[in-house]
């Protein structure tokens, strides 16, 4: 037994430094940081502030927009991941001839880059004649092109569309395999007693998928919360329609005020802490 | 009756191939295109004299970029195979004893792991980037491996730990009897059983790794270590937005893990419902 300690030690020895030096110290690090009126080309001039960096974050307009833009785009990530990955769930499961060459194709949006994706659909949304200006100009839906991602809103479903793309086919694939697990005798059963396919739907194949609906609402709030990537592919760094990880990002190094900017940190950290609970409960569930 | 229901599940399925391939599609027509015709006022779908210029001058380095996405390919490439080789081992190793070896803290230390995983990236990375910047770290491969390691490891250590502690004990027992230590009993039993896990878990590296941005964009942004997802995002001067370039380094950017999910969905697949979670 004393030896198999020694060997835990050991194994457990490069992962923890690495955590303890790289996530752990500099969590509180930044902490600390926080508190202190700092910018990185005036390093000497480091002062304590208290919590005036919290304050004047939270009082900052642009933050507040952040917020608000962050919800838009978790709520608009959620229907429109719940309603395809749901869909796409469903036509996995059917046995067509093509299913396994459907998976594969499934699969390919998940796999690339967030990045490459803001780009993909940037070329799509383009506002002159991207994509989806040529195909409504020459359905004669429209006499000009419709200049997408020009104002907050539209940028902010748009952003929230390219998220959804990338993790529709991981929640999907969930729901499937959470799918195939279920018994064909309750199918059976229900279809006795009369049930038309929506009931079955409704009573049975839904609440039975409960399970794992935890995995995939997880991954959708991490996804929405953390996009980043594909708004910079989307827009660049401009103010308008920012999400709360940019306004992080411009914050601490445009201005280099690390100070605030690790406030922020801060801010955002306790914020996701909340669906950090939920998320390690859920993990928790299904170890056992 | 039934011939609705197939109507319906016929259109699903053109409308996912739509929503899916379409924009990738669309996005290899822009970078065939010559420089911009595609987003000219024009109603139609191809252009008129398909080009491979853009591939040619981003390939050959030639053209107004150089060699900049050779130098991001070979970046990426080189974060790839130094995160594979430092993660893979670390998590091997931590995950089979928090798996098989039963010490006081052990949950605590599962736990403290998996829940680094929804610390947003900002909140240590402007610390690491001051320690770094420090150090003379930034731009420096092996120590943004590092960051690398920590930021991927814990879903890795997950992935693998659930897979150990459901491996046969009564295997590795009776090979124990039959004289194999611990050791050799791990390297020759566990070890090749553990294959499609082990694959899983490399090729969600891969992919988390080709994609990175937040990481690199902060600590490796120097002119010569910028990944490949750096790169692209520069092909647009003051003067001029080069969108046949960028869609070609998008299309070439896409291909090695598209390729890959296709190939490896299987493992992918099951790697993803064992509980894997990619960036």
């Amino acid at each position: 037994m004393h030896r198999n300690k020694k060997a835990a030690f050991f194994l457990l020895l490069p992962i923890g430094i690495l955590m303890i030096l790289l996530v752990f110290y500099p969590i509180l690090v930044t902490f600390y940081n926080s508190l202190h009126e700092m910018n990185l080309i005036r390093l000497s001039e480091m002062r304590f502030v208290g919590w005036d960096n919290y304050v004047n974050v939270l009082k900052d307009r642009g933050f507040q927009d952040a917020i608000v833009n962050t919800l838009v785009i978790l709520i608009a990530v959620t229907g429109i991941t719940l309603t395809a990955s749901m869909l796409e769930a469903l036509m996995l499961q059917r046995d067509h001839k093509i299913s396994k060459v459907l998976t594969a194709i499934a699969i390919i949006p998940w796999a690339l880059p967030p990045m490459v994706n803001g780009i993909i659909w940037r070329f799509v949304f383009y506002p002159g004649y991207g994509l989806i200006n040529k195909i409504l100009y020459n359905l004669k839906w429209i006499d000009a092109p419709v200049l997408w991602a020009s104002d907050r809103w539209t940028t902010l479903l748009i952003a929230a569309i390219i998220v959804a793309w990338r993790i529709v086919p991981f929640c999907a694939i969930v729901l499937l395999s959470n799918l195939q697990s279920i018994d064909q005798e309750l199918y059976e059963a229900a279809r006795v007693d009369g049930a038309n396919k929506w009931e079955i739907f409704r009573s049975v194949t839904l609440p039975l998928l409960l399970p794992s609906m935890g995995i995939v609402m997880t991954n959708i709030t991490i996804a929405g919360f953390n996009a980043f990537d594909e708004l910079v592919a989307l827009m660049g760094y401009r103010e308008m329609g920012q999400t709360i990880m940019m306004y992080n990002y411009t914050q601490t190094f445009s201005f280099l005020n690390f100070g605030l900017g690790s406030a922020i940190s801060y801010i955002i950290m306790l914020g996701s802490g909340v669906f950090a609970y939920f998320y390690i409960r859920q993990l928790g569930r299904s170890q056992r | 009756m039934k011939l609705l229901e197939r109507l319906g599940s016929g259109l699903l399925i053109v409308l996912f191939l739509v929503v899916t391939l379409l924009p990738i599609v669309w996005c290899f027509v822009i970078s065939i295109s010559p420089e911009s015709e595609m987003l000219k006022a024009t109603a139609s779908f191809l252009p008129e004299s398909p080009t491979l210029q853009n591939y040619v001058s981003l390939l050959s380095g030639t053209g107004p970029f150089q060699g900049k996405l050779i130098t991001g390919m070979t970046n990426t490439l080189k974060a790839v195979l130094l995160t594979e080789a430092f993660t893979l081992p670390i998590c091997i190793m931590s995950a089979y004893a928090l798996a098989n070896i039963s010490f006081r803290g052990r949950t605590t230390m599962t736990m403290a792991l998996l829940i680094t995983t929804v610390i947003p990236v900002f909140a240590t990375i402007i610390t690491i980037y001051k320690i770094y910047s420090q150090y003379e770290l930034l731009n420096n491969y092996i120590a943004l491996t590092l960051v690398y390691v920590t930021a991927y490891s814990p879903v890795i250590i997950w992935m693998l730990l659930n897979h150990f502690r459901d491996f046969p004990k009564e295997i590795e027992e009776a090979a124990q009897i039959d004289g194999c230590s611990r050791m050799q009993s791990f390297f020759r039993i566990v070890l090749p059983n553990s294959t499609p896990i082990l694959l899983a878990a490399a090729l969600i590296l891969f992919l988390n790794t080709w994609g990175a941005y937040q990481i690199p964009l902060i600590l490796a942004s120097g002119r010569a270590t910028k990944p490949l997802t750096m790169v692209m995002q520069e092909f647009s001067t003051k003067d001029n937005i080069y969108y046949g370039m960028i869609g070609a380094a998008g299309i070439l950017a896409l291909i090695p893990p598209g390729l890959t999910a296709i190939f490896f969905r299987k493992y992918l697949v099951s790697g993803l419902t064992g509980g894997a979670v990619k960036g």
